[in-house]
């Protein structure tokens, strides 16, 4: 018979095994972008493929560890068997960390044993390593590219992974979760940055050469995912202990608030008829019905997807205000404020922008899609097609109007900004802008796609970006196969400027129509996983 | 392959009628050629263990899932082919129902109502009224109670025709199954409307169904009117040997020993009664509640199947 242990363990391995199975797979495709690279930043862009994924996933797999029970309703079946909660929060916390740092080792370990590989082939490739490990950024000093890569993914995952759990615990969903966590990140790092900036340069190293640097490398510390950041601090050597000593001690402490308050919260919403009644105000007043179904239906999608995008414009306004903070204290000379801000808006409308519109493309379906919630409108006089095509609407409307209509305006200004500084000729505005809204549209539908068929936030999140990655590469293999087919050298420029814009557009267009349609058909026929456990 | 059905006349007696349906999922068969008719302006309790079949019926007849065979008509239309037609005719409420938690009661009142055409905004806030709801709440904060309440405002404020209730009283404590009986007594058979009420708590469903369907292993094992359900079924107490001899005269339910008499529970109990006194056999009679029904034509068909492999078994005192 299995022990308590052991059978935590087969539970959570059974849960954890298709995340690691993807998160391995992303790895994997990521790496295999940049290994075609043989010259000197081979090693460098390796860990640059291997970090860029990792840390989102991260973030992902740890709202999963702190919500899913409670998401998915089985929260009251597990506190109700005989083991401490204590035993669960801990086993969930293990298996998620692993999920996210066994495919990385399982890279490293293939990285190293093709290597070996080199050697007898000749291949020089000790440059390179030299190079990686110099520039990578980590505190412990392996003098070893592999261990130091592998202890700052290692202080990345299990940093960002605690904070994550510890203040997404108990939370209604993933989407709460993340949302929550990533503000209270940001926060942290904004702050940080924001001390940074306020400090000129020199007001900075006076500061650090005055002791400012204990309260640095203490901060690093404890700020999520700092640590692996703290390199340059840690040449001070003697400070090493006490830092290390608080990241210990911080990231313990957030694993023990983990698995202290998991479950225990759960249902903060008490379900009774003297709270609701005390906690509303009695109005014995109805509103009208709204207008139409159309409008119903728009209503419903504007409120759900509403929050998450007021989220991203408040990331876009905290960048804005550091973008003027930053201006007045390092560049008011040199750069014209409309030129910087316009410049820091646009990247954050694109970056913070495409962000938000996976996680909207996500949500416009998956409390639809629950177990619990579909009945209820299924059973309505609603036709699917209206309530898909309406729902998507809305939901790309919403973010159209926040993130890619400012970036559509902002392009000119960013445009002669940049020409400005950096390039010769005219940009070709138009085509940045189709391009940029094709980007918004494609990534949103794919997340539709994916949602309706798997019906699950962390799956969905993973394959969206796992299909994105196998479209692109599917792109580039059938301009190689025309390549070959054709024997037609110009073939292999198809996808570079200016005439690759229209391939990338068709391209894109092609996968928002087929995305769309397997949605609508996944939608309408009820097809997809039927449970999200 | 589904019977094909043309689109009837709405206004014909039935509000329900399924022939021969069959129902299958994967190689699980969960309906076997189930036929029932529910005329309308009745209250029809569908009776059925856990898993008996009893959703899955309830979800062809909104045309939420697809026969496999057979012929369904509900007010009239085939639910496969006007889904939409007939969702806005009848009104739903879904076993454990959830609603968006972040919506308020008035909130999604106002979000269902337009779509369907006979929606009445005052009735719909008489009956928040009547039920004490709070409007201004939102729904993750309601007590299961008044989750099932709402849930039966929105089944009814657009004045259905015909009312699907799937085990809506479940999870309740007794005083809010009452209630909830008491409130559909009010303000539906007051009205005339016609009730097709699915549930495995039947004394729940006593107080208030005209007729009854009993389903059990995907089959329909009964169907009749309330009293005469009650006239049909009664138990008997007689003696084992008198029992032995006339059994194959009987359409017995359920039969157990008690020392030496044995209980039975019989279908067609007069010609029962009028047979034993015809052959002189000394019996008692006990009327059966619903509950009691229920049980000798499920629980008694399943010990009938075992006890037929070794018919003396049925006869062995029981523990």
């Amino acid at each position: 018979m299995r022990t308590i242990w052991q059978s935590l363990a087969w539970k959570e391995w059974h849960e954890h095994k298709w995340k690691l199975a993807a998160i391995l797979a992303i790895v994997i495709a990521c790496v295999a972008m940049v290994l075609k690279n043989t010259e000197s930043s081979l090693f460098s862009n390796i860990q640059v493929a291997i970090l860029l994924p990792i840390i989102p996933l991260s973030v992902l797999v740890a709202t999963s560890t702190a919500t899913s029970e409670r998401s998915r309703g089985t929260l009251p079946f597990l506190a109700s068997l005989p083991i401490s909660r204590r035993k669960v929060a801990t086993v969930k916390l293990l298996f998620g960390i692993g999920s996210c740092l066994l495919p990385v080792l399982f890279i490293l370990l293939a990285i190293y044993g093709w290597s070996l590989s080199w050697d007898a082939l000749g291949v020089d490739y000790r440059t390179s390593l030299t190079v990686a490990a110099r520039n990578l950024r980590e505190p412990l000093d392996f003098g070893n590219w592999y261990l130091a890569l592998g202890s700052a993914v290692t202080l990345w995952v299990v940093s960002l992974f605690l904070w994550t759990a510890a203040i997404g615990a108990n939370r209604a969903d993933e989407v709460s979760a993340a949302a929550v966590a990533l503000s209270v990140i940001a926060s942290i790092w904004l702050g940080l940055i924001g001390i940074g900036v306020w400090l000129s340069d020199d007001q900075l190293d006076k500061w650090l050469g005055q002791g400012g640097a204990w309260l640095a490398a203490l901060a690093f510390a404890i700020a999520p995912g700092g640590f692996s950041l703290s390199k340059e601090l840690w040449v001070l050597g003697w400070l090493a202990p006490a830092a290390l000593l608080l990241f210990v001690v911080v990231h313990s402490t957030l694993a023990v608030c983990f698995v202290r308050h998991f479950g225990r919260d759960g249902d903060r919403f008490i379900r009774s008829h003297q709270t609701a009644t005390r906690d509303s105000q009695q109005i014995d007043w109805l509103g009208p019905p709204r207008q139409s179904w159309l409008t119903a239906i728009a209503w419903k999608q504007l409120r759900e997807s509403g929050p998450v995008v007021g989220a991203g414009i408040g990331g876009i306004a905290a960048i804005l205000g550091f973008a003027i903070l930053a201006w007045a204290r390092t560049v008011r000379n040199d750069v014209d404020l409309r030129d910087f801000i316009s410049t820091a808006l646009f990247f954050g409308c694109l970056y913070l922008g495409g962000f938000t519109t996976l996680v909207v493309g996500i949500g416009v379906f998956l409390r639809d899609l629950s177990p619990e919630l579909h009945t209820f409108w299924r059973s309505r006089p609603i036709s699917p097609n209206a309530w898909y095509w309406i729902k998507c609407a809305t939901g790309l409307t919403i973010v159209f109007m926040a993130f890619q209509l400012p970036m559509l305006l902002l392009l000119p200004v960013v445009a002669s900004a940049q020409q400005a500084q950096h390039f010769n000729g005219t940009p070709d505005l138009l085509r940045i802008g189709m391009l940029g809204v094709a980007v918004f549209i494609t990534v949103f539908s794919i997340a539709v796609a994916v949602t309706c068929l798997m019906r699950n936030a962390v799956y969905a999140t993973v394959l969206s970006i796992l299909a994105m990655y196998g479209g692109t590469m599917l792109l580039v293999a059938a301009v190689y196969c025309y390549q070959l087919i054709t024997l037609d050298e110009r073939a292999k420029y198809l996808l570079d400027e200016p005439q690759g814009t229209w391939v990338w557009l068709a391209a894109m267009m092609f996968a928002t129509v087929l995305a769309n349609f397997v949605a609508w058909l996944a939608l309408r026929n009820d097809w997809g996983r039927k449970s999200r456990y | 392959m589904s019977t094909p059905v043309t689109s009837g006349n709405s206004t014909s007696d039935s509000a329900i009628d399924l022939q021969a349906v069959y129902k299958s999922f994967r190689r699980t068969e969960v309906l076997r050629g189930v036929t029932l008719r529910v005329e309308r302006g009745k209250t029809f309790a569908f009776l059925g263990r856990n898993a008996s079949g009893k959703t899955t019926t309830i979800r062809m007849l909104l045309g939420l899932l697809k026969r496999d065979d057979g012929a369904i008509r509900v007010l009239g239309l085939d639910p496969q082919r006007e889904p939409l037609e007939l969702r806005r005719r009848v009104g739903y409420l879904a076993e454990d129902q959830t609603m968006y938690g972040w919506m308020k009661i008035g909130e999604i009142l106002r979000f269902v109502a337009p779509f369907y055409p006979t929606w009445d905004h005052e009735l719909a806030l008489k009956y928040v009224r009547d039920f004490e709801l709070p409007i201004a709440t939102k729904i993750k904060h309601l007590s299961k109670g008044q989750n099932v309440r709402l849930g039966l405002v929105l089944a009814l404020a657009h004045r259905p025709e015909l009312v699907i209730l799937d085990d809506p009283a479940l999870g309740l404590d007794p005083i809010m199954r009452k209630q909830f009986n008491r409130d559909l007594i009010t303000h539906l058979q007051g009205e005339g409307r016609t009730v097709f009420y699915s549930s495995h708590l039947l004394y729940e469903v006593e107080p208030v169904a005209d007729e009854v369907a009993i389903l059990d292993e995907g089959r329909i094992v009964r169907q009749a009117d309330t009293e005469t359900l009650r006239r049909d079924v009664k138990q008997l107490i007689l003696g084992r040997e008198a029992f032995v001899a006339n059994r194959r005269l009987l359409s017995v339910l359920d039969a157990r020993s008690d020392d030496e008499r044995m209980v039975v529970a019989v279908d067609g109990a007069a010609k029962a009664m009028e047979l034993l006194r015809y052959e002189g056999v000394e019996f008692q009679v006990v009327d059966l509640n619903l509950d009691e029904i229920f049980e000798a034509f499920v629980a008694g068909r399943r010990d009938d199947t075992a006890a037929s492999a070794t018919p003396q078994a049925m006869l062995e005192p029981s523990a």
